[in-house]
């Protein structure tokens, strides 16, 4: 097969037909203002719930450290993969989970201890860098503190944000994200709660290849 | 995957009969409108679904400058693009990649594409395991079957059909809970994840002012083929390209609104290039395959073009008098309901797969509630033209001397007042001893190939021009 040849004959043969008028690839930047965060967090903790996910409010870290341990408390967890995002390594969670007697693996080392660890333990810690009111989503732009496993291969997936980041819509996130202005981070994921299928007979099944169990801590 | 497009006549009648299938259909559409209604409560849906079909004849419109843009930013970003004119030079170019890659075991996201290419069969024959890992693909693919509905592939398996298949090629307990197995394949497919080395997924959109593409699912198996394997090929026709991550996020809210009744889906995946430098998963080389397929065909002719806005929703079938009867198999190869009797005879031949776009009502459901405006209706309408016309471009075969004929004869009456009057009249005595209870359900000889499937009513005893005329005497 000749790619470019097959560009050619491609281009040329849509170019006969296309009008070839102006345009302009830039996107709409949408910014929706915000000035109610609890009534943000209030829509994002409902959307979330209807897909099964949970959402929590905390004042500060020693807050947010309680509510990770009441999570894990209530789900059984021994072992633990932590990103190494700068909003996680301020809360101290990999401290605080030593401290519970839980195993934190190491993720950071090379691709193939990476996906070990991430495919064999219980819980998967990340940050989050924006989450959406309207549909209770949470978004991670994915780099080097930021791998894409750790929110999907444990079978409960928990998120720290900070409140601040908390924005209205897919629209807001847009804007922030400014497409078009710089790099785009390799992958982002945006994440609505446990995975989901209905595949079977149309019933509702929550945890299919992804996490069971979502859990997001907005902090602040 | 062989097209069996000739067969709708058989396959219907045979998917007909299982009675089972149309009572999951019957659920499906309702559940579906109703799911659909609600999720687009949260927009304002008529301004919300004019901007969804402006974007995307807009990106159609500017196709091929959108798709050297797309290229441009994919390519600096890092991705490498590739160039496919057909299914052949799609499929070898992946097998190419797997060969040289040492490739054993291949995860797959559902994609429609591939299954137009039948990549799995090639990929198969050439001795690279290839797992279909979306559960509906996956029970599909077990099942050596084709997909039922393009989002729901398995959507018309009872759950004991399905709890037998698990059984027999994968080992598990029967049970009578769709959840118990569906953790039966997420236990089966973990370890194809953690060990694939090349992940392969369609694209929803590609996005020409950043070079990413959009993956839009549930289940989380193509965040795995984008994240675990080393290798990442995904395959997108044409059409799939839009200007701005804008535009991409607007059609995303119409895409999960009217395809599963969702605001958003699960998950959502950006993806530009490979991953970076320092970066400990996501692939190393990131493939884009550009596939042509007789899409650049279709793009030529004006009227057809509307059908190259499609975003595969699929809510055209759940809205289909015809597709929620006859169900997905009928339409005999890849694609299924309404944009199935516009997209298997285009991509076929219009020759090939006749029956798809002449046994719609033309009631224009498809039309009214499709998201990216593509114009169903008349398409149908102009291809069936274009079959009288015996165009050979979109392989259209000549209908019979005798039908040609008349249509022609009646196009002469209709086109002349008098002969229209005359002609009704004798129409009407020439009918008469073949009415039966106000109807005629048959009439003799080569005539009866019209009413096999159609019963027409009787004439009525005086024409409408003439009943208007002797009421305002």
């Amino acid at each position: 097969m000749n790619s470019e040849k097959n560009r050619e004959i491609i281009l040329n043969s849509l170019k006969g037909y296309s009008p070839q008028s102006e345009l302009t690839v830039k996107s709409e930047l949408i910014s929706t203002a915000v000035d109610d965060v609890s009534a943000l967090f209030e829509s994002f903790s409902q959307m979330i719930a209807l897909g099964t996910g949970n959402a929590y409010r905390v004042k500060d870290g020693d807050e947010a450290l309680q509510s990770l341990g009441d999570i894990l408390s209530d789900s059984d967890v021994s072992s633990a993969v932590v990103s190494g995002d700068a909003f996680i390594g301020s809360l101290g969670v990999k401290a605080f989970l030593d401290r519970k007697g839980i195993e934190v693996k190491a993720t950071g080392i090379d691709s193939g201890q990476h996906k070990e660890a991430s495919f064999s333990v219980d819980v998967g810690i990340t940050g989050a860098d924006y989450a959406l009111a309207d549909t209770g989503t949470v978004a991670i732009c994915h780099g080097r503190d930021n791998a894409r496993l750790l929110s999907l291969a444990p079978p409960i997936h928990i998120a720290f944000i900070e409140i601040g980041k908390l924005l209205p819509d897919i629209d807001t996130l847009v804007a922030e994200i400014k497409p078009g202005e710089g790099d785009m981070p390799s992958a982002i994921s945006l994440i609505t709660g446990p995975s989901m299928t209905a595949d079977i007979a149309l019933q509702m099944t929550f945890g299919m290849h992804g996490p069971k169990s979502v859990h997001v801590i907005f902090v602040g | 995957m062989k097209p069996q497009t000739d067969r709708f006549e058989e396959l219907a009648r045979e998917n007909l009969a299982i009675e089972k299938q149309r009572s999951i259909l019957d659920l499906f559409s309702s559940i579906l409108k109703q799911l659909r209604d609600t999720a687009f409560q949260s927009l304002d849906e008529d301004a919300a679904l004019e901007k969804g079909r402006r974007i995307r004849e807009d990106a159609v419109k500017n196709l091929p400058t959108l798709l050297e843009i797309f290229e441009e930013n994919a390519t600096r970003a890092g991705a490498k693009v590739v160039w496919a004119r057909d299914a052949r030079d799609a499929t070898n170019f992946v097998v190419s990649v797997a060969k040289e890659k040492g490739v054993s075991l291949c995860v797959k996201g559902k994609s429609m594409v591939s299954e137009e290419i039948g990549l799995n069969e090639q990929l198969i024959q050439n001795d690279i395991d290839a797992f279909e890992t979306d559960l509906g693909e996956f029970i599909v693919q077990l099942a050596g079957r084709s997909p039922f509905h393009i989002v729901g592939p398995a959507l018309n398996m009872p759950v004991d059909e399905i709890s037998d298949l698990f059984h027999e090629k994968i080992g598990s307990p029967k049970t009578d809970q769709p959840g118990e197995l569906g953790m039966r394949a997420r236990l089966y497919l973990r370890d194809k994840f953690k060990n694939a080395q090349l992940g392969i997924t369609g694209a929803n959109a590609a996005v020409a002012e950043t070079g990413s593409i959009v993956l839009v699912e549930n289940e989380g198996n193509i965040r795995y083929a984008t994240s675990a394997p080393r290798t990442h090929i995904a395959i997108m026709g044409i059409e799939k390209v839009v200007a701005t991550l804008s535009d991409a996020t607007h059609m995303l809210k119409l895409l999960t609104r009217s395809c599963t009744g969702q605001v958003i889906s699960k998950y959502v995946s950006v993806i530009t290039g490979p991953r970076k430098e320092g970066e400990i998963d996501g692939p190393e080389e990131l493939y884009i395959v550009i596939l042509d397929n007789g899409r650049s065909r279709i793009y030529a002719d004006e009227v057809l073009r509307s059908s190259l806005r499609c975003i595969k929703c699929g809510l055209c079938s759940g809205v289909c008098p015809v597709y929620t009867r006859v169900g997905g198999y009928t339409y005999g190869w890849v694609y299924s309901g309404a944009i199935g009797a516009v997209l298997n005879p285009l991509l076929l031949g219009l020759g090939k797969a006749r029956d798809l776009y002449h046994a719609t009502t033309l009631c224009g459901a498809c039309n009214h509630f499709c998201p990216a405006g593509v114009e169903l209706r008349g398409i149908f309408l102009d291809m069936r033209k274009k079959e009288m016309e015996g165009n050979r471009s979109f392989g259209a075969k000549k209908p019979s001397f005798l039908s040609r004929a008349i249509l022609r004869f009646w196009t002469w009456g209709l086109l002349n007042q008098a002969l229209y009057r005359y002609g009704s009249m004798a129409l009407r005595i020439l009918t008469a001893p073949f009415v039966r209870r106000g109807k005629i359900s048959w009439l003799p000889g080569r005539l009866s190939g019209w009413t096999k499937y159609r019963d027409m009513p009787r004439l009525a005893p005086k024409t409408f021009h003439r009943e208007y005329t002797e009421l305002n005497k």
